[in-house]
């Protein structure tokens, strides 16, 4: 391991700049480096063993079928994309609470009140204006209201952590479940569409419906949203106040208090923001991919979110890369369902245990050290 | 010479951490049935000599025998099968069980299930045997004393069969009257047998019990010598290594000096800084209750509070800032009614905190040296400056640090203690509040403290010092207010010859001056 590092930096050394940069430094970052090279390949090491139990040649299937579905052409790379987004979205969301110490585990009930609440105000704003208007004015307010859908759907955990001090984790999770029977209650009833056999509500206006980007796939402009919203985000955490703040409270909130950080305020505004975003991930969803309100809309996005944060470390320019990987594993795992009858949840499997390694790894060293 | 093999023998212990040499090929050896002290200034390796024998750090080089025989303890668990306990400064008992459940922990008895009688049939013997007594079995941890769960540790060790007993620094917890307790509870089990280690930066201490003391200084053995052959002046000058700087400090540290100049100020009566009326506070739960009628801080003032452990302090200086909410009262600082204000809005308005806890409510462990050294420091400077505010403090509190970048916790107690209080003296605010400014510095770094926060007063500032170090206020402080379970139970103002601190000490523990 000593070997590597030294010619490394000798290597870096060879290049002039990099001459200021600190040795600890760089020995720091090769080492993160390695730790996740070594925790996602130990993962995929390990799912293929489980994969032989099914099948001697599963593991290869599941390879090559990964390759197929990511990169085999740009149009399959697209439609994988698509799947990013609400994970991106919700693990951007995530890594801020996680940075204050709050424990968000209610992305799929954010996601889900985020859809309900954009395709009702979208439906209820289209009749009122007899869709004359513009379709990104029928976008923006879809947008808004899948915003402002999760973040009521975090308000009250958010009040019983700051008022009475009260497990977020629970009331969050709770709170998934209320979500999901609400979709169940709309799409079975009161807001079903006959035409359909299925359970499902009716679509939203095709005006109101998020054009594609790259044609032939079904990759929309909602994508640009989730590359903004990273960009803003690293910019809150490294380069603001707020930013600062996150960390401090979430770090030791006693400390934080005696420097006068408002701790109740960056808990409130962390939590917002993470439910706001999964929201806003449940209305692009809606507007870009579904456009109706279904019981599947979410295979588990909010439970991906929390450990891509985790695996991210919160840091934002490092989720889309899990996230993507995540996608990439769900594709493949969606289309081996049919051949292999291979549950999607094996997805979950695998990333726990990158997780699982990954944090094993880090205590490990952090002993060694 | 003694017949028996020594009871701990550490040749050539060598240890490093990344950058710093701890110790370097240091010899150690303690005959059986001794006091030994082992003495030297913060970060000289007292710590990791002990934490390498107790089996918690590895060495890199180098030997340890215990009663002649040679060992490799890899971790202290090893180390309390052949008899060696430590009793640290920071407890390791489990703080929501009783003082018998603890006993538990580590006592099996017969049987699958524990029992609770035989137990404390168990400790109340150990208990009388050594006479050293816990009064009440049956509460949680965290509501003893400090007195008392410091107890509690050594029992635990008696009760596993200890013979060799490290006590790291043990009496920087504990309030003063009690240090006499702690040390003749110590002599006592040195008269049953018992041999010990004891590690201190104090001389005074060293005198007081140890047979034989080792120096240690920047991780070298200076010499073991027989307390008898040795004279104070001689140590404290191997402690700190002989050079002009430190006789400069050393007389600043001697009495008058600092006297003179911090004796009391023209104070302007109408240039309140903080005033209190009427505070109450009264949480049941956690046994903490608070009643103070009338505090005053003036511009330009330090008021040293003084007070056995768990007297109040806390809890008023935590009402003060509003992590808790008085029941009753009113507080006004520069004129502003506070008590409705949340703690960070009554921190803005210009109150600066040194923390009681510096691990618990002082540091980030995860974070870099650069952002605890200027946090805080946000609220009115911009981001870009914090890390030269950081490099600046590091420097003028000689924080011992590589990089900024480090984590904080791989600096040492006493670097931690002068990187916090470099933080908050540096903060812009109007009144200072300070729990044990120098708690485990060295005399030169107590002595560079206490010149900042005087030179500060003389530049208006006011201060509140809580400190358990009465010859520290006395040098600080204008007045000393001292607390009794939650009030104030007197206030000594000081005279030409200072402060008289047996009146002080009779307050402290409840008794009332006329």
């Amino acid at each position: 391991m000593d070997d590597i590092f030294r010619v490394t930096f000798r290597l870096m050394r060879s290049i002039n700049f990099i001459n200021k940069i600190n040795r600890h430094l760089v020995r720091r970052i090769l080492l993160i480096i390695g730790i996740y090279i070594i925790s996602i390949i130990t993962s995929l090491v390990l799912t293929s063993l489980t994969l032989i139990v099914i099948d001697m040649k599963a593991p290869l299937d599941f390879f090559h079928t990964l390759y197929f579905a990511v990169l085999s052409d740009p149009i399959r790379f697209s439609n994988i994309l698509t799947r990013t987004i609400p994970v991106w979205l919700i693990a951007l969301g995530i890594s801020c609470t996680l940075r204050v110490g709050f424990y968000n585990i209610g992305g799929d009930g954010q996601f889900l009140f985020g859809a309900i609440l954009a395709l009702g105000l979208v439906d209820l704003f289209y009749g009122l204006t007899g869709g004359v208007l513009p379709g990104p004015i029928y976008i923006i307010f879809a947008l808004i209201g899948g915003i402002l859908g999760g973040v009521l759907s975090i308000v009250i955990p958010l009040l019983l952590k700051v008022w009475r001090n009260s497990s977020e984790v629970l009331a969050t999770i709770l709170l998934n479940n209320i979500a999901f029977l609400l979709v169940e209650l709309l799409v079975l009833v009161l807001w079903r569409d006959p035409l359909v056999v299925e359970p499902v509500s009716f679509a939203i206006p095709e005006v109101a419906r998020l054009p594609l980007l790259v044609p032939r796939s079904s990759l929309h402009f909602g994508v640009i949203v989730p590359v903004l919203l990273t960009i803003l985000i690293y910019f809150i955490f490294n380069k603001s106040v707020l930013g600062l703040e996150f960390l401090l409270t979430g770090v030791n909130k006693s400390a934080a208090i005696y420097d006068g950080v408002n701790i109740k305020k960056s808990m409130i505004v962390a939590a917002l923001l993470s439910g706001g975003l999964a929201g806003l991930a449940g209305a692009i969803e809606l507007l870009g991919v579904s456009y109706r309100l279904f019981r599947g809309l979410t295979v588990g996005f909010g439970t991906a979110g929390v450990i891509v944060a985790w695996l991210s470390k919160s840091n934002p320019l490092v989720i889309p890369a899990f996230a993507l990987l995540f996608s990439s594993l769900f594709a493949t795992a969606d289309a081996l369902q049919r051949t292999l009858q291979l549950p999607v949840g094996f997805v979950y499997t695998t990333f726990s245990m990158m997780l699982l390694v990954l944090i094993f790894m880090e205590k490990t060293f952090e002993r060694v050290r | 010479m003694s017949p028996y093999p020594p009871a701990i023998e550490m040749r050539g212990i060598t240890k490093t951490f990344p950058g710093v040499v701890a110790l370097d090929n240091v010899d150690f050896m303690v005959e059986k049935g001794e006091i030994h002290a082992l003495l030297g200034e913060n970060g000289a390796g007292k710590t990791t000599l002990m934490n390498i024998l107790y089996g918690f750090y590895q060495r890199d080089k180098g030997e340890v025998k215990v009663y002649g025989e040679s060992v490799n303890f890899k971790n202290p668990r090893e180390a309390m099968t052949r008899g060696i306990f430590m009793v640290s400064q920071h407890f390791s008992l489990i703080e929501e069980f009783t003082p018998w459940e603890n006993v538990a922990m580590i006592y099996r008895g017969s049987g699958l299930t524990i029992n609770k009688r035989e137990v404390i049939v168990l400790l109340t013997e150990v208990m009388s045997n050594y006479g050293i007594f816990i009064e009440n079995l049956e509460v949680p941890i965290k509501k003893l004393s400090v007195v008392d769960k410091q107890k509690l540790e050594i029992l635990k060790a008696l009760i596993c069969g200890g013979n060799i007993l490290i006590f790291d620094e043990p009496t920087s917890v504990l309030p003063p009257q009690e240090v006499d307790a702690l040390l003749n509870t110590i002599k006592k089990l040195n008269n049953r047998g018992k041999t010990i280690i004891y590690v201190t930066h104090k001389i005074g201490e060293v005198y007081r019990i140890a047979n034989k003391v080792t120096v240690l200084r920047a991780g070298k053995n200076l010499g073991t010598f027989d307390i008898t052959e040795i004279k104070p002046e001689t140590l404290v000058e191997l402690i700190l290594g002989v050079d002009r700087k430190f006789e400069k400090t050393y007389e600043n540290f001697s009495e008058s000096n600092i006297i003179v100049q911090s004796g009391v100020a023209s104070l302007n009566p109408e240039e309140v800084v903080l005033e209190i009326s009427n505070l109450s506070y009264l949480d049941k739960r956690e046994g903490r209750q608070l009643k103070i009628d009338n505090l005053v801080v003036h511009k330009g003032e330090v008021v040293g509070i003084a007070g056995l452990a768990n007297s109040g302090q806390k809890t008023l200086v935590e009402c003060i800032i509003g992590v808790r909410k008085a029941d009753r009262g009113d507080i006004k600082f520069k004129n502003i009614h506070i008590n409705k204000l949340p703690p960070h809005e009554r921190i803005s308005l210009g109150i600066s905190i040194l923390p009681e806890d510096r691990m618990t409510e002082g540091i980030y462990p995860e974070l870099s040296i650069q952002v605890n050294a200027s946090a805080g420091h946000h609220k009115i400077h911009p981001l870009k400056e914090l890390k030269n505010i950081a490099t600046s403090i590091v420097k003028e509190f000689n924080v011992k640090a590589k990089s900024l970048r480090d984590p904080i916790v791989v600096l040492s107690g006493g670097n931690i203690q002068r990187l916090l209080v470099g933080k908050t003296l540096t903060k812009k605010a109007d009144l200072y509040i300070l729990f044990h400014p120098t708690r485990g510095l060295d005399i030169r770094s107590t002595s560079s403290v206490h010149e900042k926060i005087l030179s500060m007063k003389r530049e208006g500032k006011s201060f509140i010092i809580i400190s358990e170090d009465l010859e520290e206020l006395a040098k600080l402080s204008d007045r000393i207010v001292v607390m009794y379970e939650g009030h104030i139970n007197g206030t000594v103002e000081r005279t030409e010859k200072g402060y008289d601190l047996y009146k002080i000490g009779e307050l402290m523990t409840g008794g009332k001056i006329g």
